[in-house]
């Protein structure tokens, strides 16, 4: 019956929209192919920054030179004029001069926005035209008032910098200062602290959080359908469609096929009867592979028996407060383990681990075919079967990626659980190993998967072996359809970079905009031209539905980012960073309870004084919609610092 | 209520012998006939009285299955007690006695305090290992030990005590070098009026713990 759901429910897909869509006349008639992401990642530019040199000049001679990339919401003269002040301790005693690199060759003086924007935004547009070459802007600071004669370009002569940009000092400043290295420095807008809420502030965020909770944010059923080509019923665009997903979720009616496409059980190159065949081939193969260990079991091997019975304690007890998988008939929890027990025999490394049962649980629910709930726990496990390995490698790395993260962000937290004798974080093991499933309640817990799959680059679920044998075993696409081996790596940052100008969820929208709402802050809040998001650029051809979606959220821009951040100075590459949403789920866990952590005291009569005990009390308690939010910021803010950090060192001078 | 020690215990055995059940036994006085099996670490802390004084024990109730095991028997060191369980209904369950006894001779102090415990004798009619067996086996290896019932809470306070007990005793025979945090206990820091470490032990080690 669920083959037949499946089948109906991508047709349907196809024909809801068709006609609408066809009226448009605007349809692609190819897929977006897989050039146009490794395009984007040679670019390696993170869009609405700036990057220029400031050198201080002293005597004519150049003294100190330093490498910017600055927020473009920023750029302003009152703000170029503010950072060399604080950058290299003047009192606005200084000229500052532009060092003009194009065909005219001139210097000229900058003194009003207008200036700034003139060399700033040209070379931006200049370089946002496939212009592989990106020069530099260069400001030169001179300490001295010079005298007329000395600056050729501009008879107008110099102007001493007024008065009323010296008397600011760092507290008023509307950006944050983060060292690098090599005299490379981020400028980020400042975050939002220490600031006092205005009740009016309050309640609309109360009001925005109100909205956020009920589920009209999500990607729906119709928004779906206009992501899919309306005549072969091929996903056009799989970045904007996981950047959707990791902003806001799915509704629950189209969960399944959602699924299927986040965990690559479905790709962008099949089309609505590639589809069909490949659920109907998966489950002739699944049942294939089925028989087989069920035929093992009435001849009594023994290791099919032992198995039997370690897996089917385990299934039995999994999510059991959860209706669904107590039906009378027990069909359900059949269905868990015959597909736990299919995995293990077809994959002995690593075999069937305690927790694997929890990770098929939520998969079962949604996909409810019991074949394509095998393919997409075969997915699933290529990206973490690693965790369950007996040597502990993949999870020890984990560990200590959290331990590093939480000493960074949040000092006190960290020296506080070290105090408490916990530093091994040995009560956070269930957390990193299940990706948090079993710290929040059932039914929030998809909206954290799903968010999680999202983040991750899609060769995470992809076979990396290309030995078409075990390809099969999981029922990849590639080897059951003659599909062509899909290898399109999306960088992760891509996806990230998108959602920060695409679809911030409303109370993110708010505090960007309380940021912004600093009276005199001076940032910039029109839309820069030129300066033009990827996907808008990338999408210029393509339907115009994804642009109007996008088009009413691209004003928001920026990202504040984070002093802690400055803790992660190595440069992570994908590889490594791909774990870092789980990272930053944890950490969100640990701040929601940070005050209970922070009061916990010997001193205390009660039992309270045990990090462990507590969070193993607070097991599917978790509040997701904020851990969520908070994680997604970290994430954001992490994925965003790592790409304007490479970009600014791989910057030439 | 108050106390004057923290001890540090863990709980480890085969899968499904019932290490969970024992804590929620001795923790919340109740039994669970299906939980989540336990990944990695769950915790569990009660406060007990042994020989007038108030313990604290903070438990590490671990995973049974293999995957576990390398990383959390790092953690076996900083224990002062160990509750090693099997299942008395399940042969293999006590086969592996010696595998552990091994793990925590390798990864633990010498002087950590193991109770062996037989879980299941409710199910006596499925008895596979007999009690003179695990008594033997307690003897030779220099354990202390005790039949349990998880579900009907026969010995389960038993089993925690006795071992706080011995604990204690070993403290008053200084045979535990309390400066050392990976001993597995810690003197609870009291309010100034009363100091009872003090004076009711003569063991140099104790005061230069405080």
């Amino acid at each position: 019956m669920n083959t037949s759901q499946i089948s109906t429910s991508s047709s349907s897909l196809m024909t809801d929209d068709h006609c609408r869509r066809n009226s448009m006349n605007e349809v692609p008639s190819t897929y977006p192919s897989k050039l146009r992401y490794r395009q984007l990642e040679q670019e390696n530019r993170v869009p609405n920054v700036a990057i220029f040199c400031i050198s201080l000049n002293n005597d004519d001679l150049c003294q100190t030179r330093k490498k910017f990339s600055v927020d473009t919401q920023l750029l302003s003269y009152s703000f170029l004029i503010r950072l060399i002040n604080r950058i290299f301790n003047l009192h606005s005693n200084f000229t500052l001069i532009a060092k003009e690199l194009s065909s005219l060759k001139c210097n000229f003086l900058v003194t009003d926005d207008f200036d700034v924007d003139g060399c700033i935004m040209n070379m931006l547009d200049e370089n946002d035209e496939e212009n592989k070459h990106q020069s530099l802007v260069e400001f030169i600071v001179y300490q001295y008032p010079r005298t007329k004669n000395q600056i050729q370009s501009n008879p107008d002569g110099w102007c001493l910098v007024e008065d009323n940009y010296t008397n600011l000092n760092n507290k008023d400043d509307n950006f944050e200062l983060i060292e690098i290295q090599n005299n490379s420095i981020l400028v980020t807008i400042k975050p939002k602290t220490n600031r006092q809420e205005t009740f009016l502030q309050k309640a609309t965020s109360w009001l925005y959080g109100s909205v956020h909770s009920s589920p009209n944010n999500c990607l729906t059923k119709k928004e779906f359908l206009q992501m899919l080509d309306p005549l072969t019923g091929r996903l056009l665009d799989e970045q904007a469609f996981r950047q959707r997903i990791f902003d806001n979720g799915c509704d629950d009616c189209i969960k399944k096929i959602v699924w299927c496409y986040l965990l690559r059980v479905f790709n962008e190159s099949m089309t609505n009867d590639d589809k069909n065949e490949y659920v109907i081939k998966a489950k002739e193969r699944y049942n294939e592979m089925k028989t087989a260990w069920q035929n093992r079991y009435k001849q009594q091997d023994s290791e099919i028996i032992d198995l039997e019975n370690l897996i089917q304690k385990d299934v039995q007890r999994t999510d059991r407060s959860v209706k669904f998988f107590d039906d009378k008939e027990n069909l359900i929890r059949q269905k868990l383990f015959h597909i736990l027990m299919t995995y293990s025999v077809y994959h002995p490394e690593p075999g069937y681990a305690q927790g694997m049962n929890d990770m098929i649980a939520p998969i079962l629910y949604v996909v409810r075919d019991e074949s394509l709930a095998y393919a997409c726990f075969c997915a699933l496990m290529r990206h973490m079967s690693s965790l369950f390995h007996p040597n502990g490698v993949a999870m020890n790395r984990r560990l200590d990626l959290l331990r590093k993260t939480i000493r960074a962000i949040d000092i006190d937290l960290w020296t506080k659980i070290e105090k408490c004798d916990v530093g091994n974080l040995m009560f956070a093991y269930r957390w990193l190993l299940l990706d948090c499933k079993r710290e929040f309640p059932f039914k929030d817990m998809f909206r954290v998967l799903e968010t999680l799959w999202a983040s991750l680059p899609i060769d995470r679920f992809e076979s990396s072996n290309g030995n078409t044998l075990s390809d099969s075993d999981d029922l990849c696409p590639s080897s059951l359809c003659n599909q062509p081996r899909s290898s399109t790596l999306s960088s992760i940052s891509n996806i990230i970079l998108s959602s920060r100008s695409c679809s911030l969820t409303h109370e993110e929208t708010q505090s960007q905009h309380s940021s912004l709402d600093g009276g005199d802050s001076g940032y910039r809040d029109e839309q820069i031209p030129g300066i033009c998001d990827f996907n808008l650029r990338s999408q210029k051809s393509e339907n115009s539905t994804c642009l109007t979606f996008r088009a009413h959220t691209s004003t928001i821009s920026c990202i504040p980012l984070g002093k802690w951040l400055t803790h992660f100075t190595s440069i992570d590459n994908d590889e490594n960073y791909s774990d870092m949403f789980t990272i930053f789920l944890c950490v969100a866990l640990l701040e929601q309870n940070r005050s209970s952590i922070m009061q916990m005291s010997p001193l205390n009569k009660d039992d309270d004084d045990f990090i462990g005990a507590y969070f193993t009390r607070l097991v599917r308690q978790h509040d997701a919609r904020h851990t969520l939010q908070l994680a997604r910021n970290y994430y954001r803010q992490y994925v965003l610092f790592q790409m304007r950090v490479k970009q600014l060192l791989l910057t030439n001078n | 209520m108050d106390y004057a020690y923290v001890f540090k215990y863990i709980i480890i055995g085969d899968i499904n012998v019932g290490k969970s059940c024992l804590l929620l036994q001795f923790t919340d006085k109740r039994f669970q006939s299906a939980h989540d099996c336990t990944i990695g670490v769950e915790f569990g802390s009660r406060i007990v009285n042994v020989a007038e004084k108030g313990v604290k024990l903070q438990i590490w109730d671990t995973a049974g299955q293999e995957q576990f095991r390398s990383i959390i028997r790092s953690y076996y060191r900083g224990a002062a007690g160990a509750l090693l369980v099997y299942d008395i209904t399940k042969r293999t369950t006590f086969d592996h006695l010696t595998m552990w006894i091994n793990d925590l001779r390798n990864y633990s102090t010498s002087n950590m305090v193991i109770v062996l415990i037989g879980n299941k004798c409710d199910l006596s009619d499925r008895r596979e290992v007999q009690k003179e067996e695990g008594e033997a086996f307690a003897r030779d290896h220099g354990l202390i030990f005790i039949e349990t019932s998880a579900k009907t809470a026969v010995n389960v306070e038993d089993a925690f005590i006795k071992t706080a007990r011995e604990i204690c005793n070993k403290i008053d025979d200084g045979v535990f070098d309390l400066t050392n945090e990976m001993c597995g206990i810690k003197i609870h820091h009291k309010l100034p009026n009363e100091n009872p470490n003090t004076r009711r032990n003569s063991n140099p080690n104790q005061t230069s713990g405080c």
